[in-house]
């Protein structure tokens, strides 16, 4: 196949220009060719005029000659005997000039002719060789019969004739010819040259109005792009550079376009932030105009009374200051709550993680609220199922967060019940709260509004029930902080109930944050262990970590499990995104590798559902791509982007650096079965320590053996003289490179306990 | 003696206005929201009325213009008092029928002569 050019502009004018010489040149040839012909016919004119003139010569002379004989003969039979030798000198030479005239002739022979005139050549060869002898044999009487001679003229003189005749002809014949071909090369020169005009024109014409055209629709584009139009296409019609200019004007338009919607879309969340502000402002004025009209409106009564009557009704004038005292309160409430709300919109608001029981907690905070429980007649109940784990968490948000949730429990409560269930789901490693109430309850419209700020469900209810609005919302964006849900059920008229899961494992990002200082003073010591990381085959116990790797494809994914094992992970494999979720919610591994292109479920659903799940958004998620796609990655919450072919290295380090357990290492817990040794274990198990534990001598040295531990706790309710001994052993073993951090102060009172979590704290922030 | 209905579902805002316009001279009735307001009014005709404008029930926007789309009650004098300080609250105010507006916290001097300016009127 051969494939036509593309039939740009540029070839098209390059065609035309070469079709318009190329005629033209033909027309030039077919004239030049006309006019050769025209003085062809011109010369062939000429010679037959010469041929004529050469011929009535010939006659002429040849007449004369004859005379000249027949004079002569008759002289010579009168009786005059001799020519004188001038004469006879004479008579030849004029025949030899009448020989050359006739040969003059042959310039002028056609090809019609030559017989015509080598007769003619002939017979006056036999008339000259007639004459010559008559002037040679003259003086000796020897002349040859005139009879003889004279025929011979009369024959040299009909073929003369008969030459002349033919020339005429032959002339006449090859003027003919040269005309008709005048005639047709003049026609044929004739027609190119109209053609030539009218091809000319046609082109001319065709490529203004195609160029005219396809501009024409450019110009009507950009006329009506330039109106304001941008989803306009122009159409592009032609494959050449007009079209090029179309389809980059029409790439160039949904460009703007796309630019347009873009720049739109922040404007109208510029708009709706400008909006929401002006409404929060508005509801701000509002909110503290109306503590602030009590407390004016009271304080200018109270001075007039005292300027007035200068004195005061005591009674009433206590009353009305406690007015000015709880609007007073009340306004403070308002500007804490809105510097908190925007502390937490700024990004500023800082979370301080500690371990706490937040069962304590809640039971404190309940025997806060009793009373005002009381005076709504509201009976306030815990119910929690066996073990709650403790939280790793911010204490001071979460008791402000309860408090919240229990004083609106009780606002919005009269006669009824308040319970707050707790319990644990192993799990997900999630403590679960629920705090019900059997009060006013909300319709479905106030439900779906009640986290935002200065919302409640009605505008008298502030009026009713006290209350800032704007309580709910800094509840739900601590719970988010701290790395939790919330949501809630209502009825009107039945109740309302809060749920909050809270993860018991610290939440990943915010580990790092808050050691209390004075903790940094416990009594352990600090020396580093020799590294023992050339183990190679992996085992629960040594593994770095568990890698959960969610790959369709089964050669990428065992190559990835083989790096992982070389790099000393314990890898767990799913072969799709369903199976790959239903893991990570089961065996909560410490990382997963995502890869992006699966089928059904692809990676980026997966990675929204694993964020998106409190069971698995901990979880840091890698993700495997053959396209960069990081930041998109990044955006959606993945932890780091991992660039497929995988290189082992690479990995290495990007596991290293997320791998939660990795800044963990190994605790030993030398400490006799008690419940603060089995708490202890619990914390030390969710912070994702490796855990070891010893009750005598020999355990203690056959775990060092197993496993060089990072740190050390030694409980007080071991035997004083064990301890010592222990201790003794490990300055010993501290001598030979052991490397770890003591903490003696575990003891069965709660207090120790928080203490030795405490230092526990400081053993993750030391440089382990 | 000038007779004022007072709507106010604020207690304590009620109570502080109530008695400081006693002091003033005035006979003053409370209603908790408008539809109290509205039934107080049309059983004891008092000369003005101060409204605030969130209220339960009825709100004083609507109270207001079933007040004015009443023969009854189309002249009678209401001053809107409420937190609303935004300037369209007082337009939205006046073209729900109230004759004045003023916002809290309540510049008393300043109520005192609206009152009387639009008693005189």
């Amino acid at each position: 196949m051969i494939s036509l050019p593309r039939l740009t502009l540029r070839l098209r004018l390059s065609i035309s220009i070469i079709a318009i010489v190329a005629l033209f040149t033909l027309t030039n040839l077919t004239y030049q060719l006309s006019s050769e012909n025209r003085n062809l016919r011109l010369d062939n004119l000429q010679n037959a005029v010469a041929s004529q003139l050469a011929t009535v010569t010939i006659r002429q002379l040849l007449e004369n000659q004859e005379k000249e004989i027949l004079v002569l003969d008759a002289l010579k039979d009168g009786g005059k005997e001799q020519l004188s030798k001038e004469e006879i000198q004479n008579g030849r030479s004029d025949l030899s000039s009448l020989q050359a005239e006739i040969r003059r002739l042959k310039p002028y022979v056609y090809a019609e002719t030559v017989d015509s005139y080598n007769t003619l050549l002939a017979g006056y060869d036999a008339l000259h060789d007639g004459w010559y002898r008559f002037y040679v044999g003259y003086n000796n009487n020897q002349t040859p019969s005139t009879i003889k001679i004279e025929r011979a003229f009369a024959n040299t003189m009909q073929l003369l004739s008969d030459f002349e005749s033919l020339e005429i002809l032959a002339a006449e014949q090859q003027t003919l010819d040269l005309q008709k071909t005048v005639r047709f090369t003049d026609r044929i020169t004739l027609t190119i040259y109209l053609f030539t005009i009218a091809l000319t024109v046609s082109l001319g014409y065709l490529l203004i109005r195609y160029t005219n055209r396809s501009l024409n629709e450019l110009n009507l584009g950009t006329v009506r792009i330039g109106g304001g139009d941008l989803k306009y296409h122009i159409p592009v019609n032609n494959d050449d550079e007009i079209g090029d200019l179309t389809i980059a004007f029409n790439e160039m338009s949904d460009k703007l376009s796309n630019a347009m919607a873009q720049v739109q879309q922040s404007k109208e969340k510029a708009d709706q932030a400008n909006r929401s502000k002006t409404n929060f402002l508005a509801n701000m004025s509002h909110e503290l105009r109306t503590p602030l009209n009590a407390i004016i409106g009271y304080s200018e009564m109270i001075i007039e009374d005292y300027r007035e009557e200068k004195a005061l009704d005591a009674e009433q004038a206590v009353e009305d200051l406690a007015r000015i005292l709880s609007s007073g309160r009340h306004l403070l409430q308002l500007i804490n709550d809105v510097l908190d709300l925007a502390k937490i919109e700024s990004g500023n608001m800082t979370v301080f993680n500690e371990t706490f029981d937040s069962v304590d907690i809640i039971e404190e905070l309940m025997s806060t609220m009793a009373p005002i429980a009381k005076k709504g007649d509201n009976l306030l109940v815990l119910e929690k199922s066996q073990d709650i784990p403790h939280l790793y968490n911010d204490a001071v948000k979460f008791r402000q967060l309860f408090l919240n949730l229990l004083s609106n429990a009780c606002k919005f409560t009269h006669n009824g019940k308040i319970t707050i269930l707790v319990t644990y789901n192993a799990k997900t490693r999630h403590a679960v709260y629920h705090v019900s109430d059997t009060g006013i309850g909300m319709t479905p419209s106030q439900l779906t509004r009640v986290f935002e700020a200065f919302v409640q469900a009605d505008s008298s209810t502030s009026k009713k029930y006290g209350g800032t609005g704007l309580g709910l919302s800094i509840c739900k964006q601590f719970v988010e902080l701290m790395d939790g849900s919330m949501d809630v059920t209502s009825a009107e008229g039945e109740g309302t109930t809060f749920t909050i899961l809270l993860p018991t494992r610290a939440p990943i990002q915010k580990r790092t944050d808050a050691i209390p200082a004075e903790n940094q003073q416990e009594l352990s010591l600090d020396l580093k262990a020799s590294s023992s990381s050339e183990t190679t085959s992996v085992s629960e116990e040594d593994a770095l970590g568990r890698v959960l790797v969610i790959d369709d494809d089964p050669e990428s994914r065992q190559l990835l499990l083989r790096h992982l094992e070389k790099e000393n992970y314990i890898g767990l494999e799913a072969s799709d995104a369903k199976q790959g979720i239903a893991i990570a919610n089961e065996q909560q591994p410490d990382l997963i590798l995502l890869d992006l292109m699966m089928p059904n479920i692809d990676g980026w659903t997966a990675l929204s559902v694993l964020k998106e799940s409190p069971s698995t958004r901990h979880i840091p998620v890698i993700l495997q791509s053959m396209l960069d796609e990081k930041n998109l990655g990044l955006d959606l919450g993945a932890a780091e982007f991992l660039p497929k072919p995988v290189d082992r290295q690479r990995m290495a380090t990007i596991l290293r650096h997320l791998n939660p357990q990795d800044r963990r290492g190994a605790a030993l817990l030398i400490a006799p079965e008690t419940e603060s040794r089995k708490l202890l274990l619990e914390e030390l198990t969710d912070e994702a320590w490796q855990c070891m534990v010893a009750t005598s001598m020999a355990q203690v040295i056959e775990r060092i053996q197993q496993k060089s531990p990072d740190i050390i706790f030694i409980g007080l309710g071991m035997p004083y003289d064990s301890v010592l001994e222990i201790l003794a052993m490990l300055n010993g073993k501290l001598n030979d490179g052991l490397n770890a951090k003591l903490s003696d102060n575990i003891d069965a009172s709660t207090d120790s306990t928080e203490d030795a979590l405490a230092s526990l704290a400081t053993a993750i922030t030391a440089p382990i | 003696m000038t007779r004022i209905l007072l709507v106010e579902d604020n207690e304590m805002n009620r109570d502080m206005l109530t008695r400081r316009l006693e002091r003033k001279g005035f006979t003053i009735e409370a209603a908790g929201d408008g539809e109290e307001a509205l039934k107080k009014i049309a059983a004891s005709q008092p000369d003005l009325v101060l409204m605030d404008m969130n209220l339960p029930i009825l709100n004083g926007w609507a109270t207001c213009r079933e007040l004015r789309a009443n023969p009854a009650t189309e002249s009678l004098p209401i001053i809107a008092l409420t937190a609303h300080a935004m300037a369209e609250d007082e337009q939205k105010a006046r073209a729900a029928g109230c004759n004045d507006y003023t916002t809290k916290p309540i510049d008393f001097p300043l109520l005192l002569a609206k009152i009387d300016n639009l008693l005189t009127a």
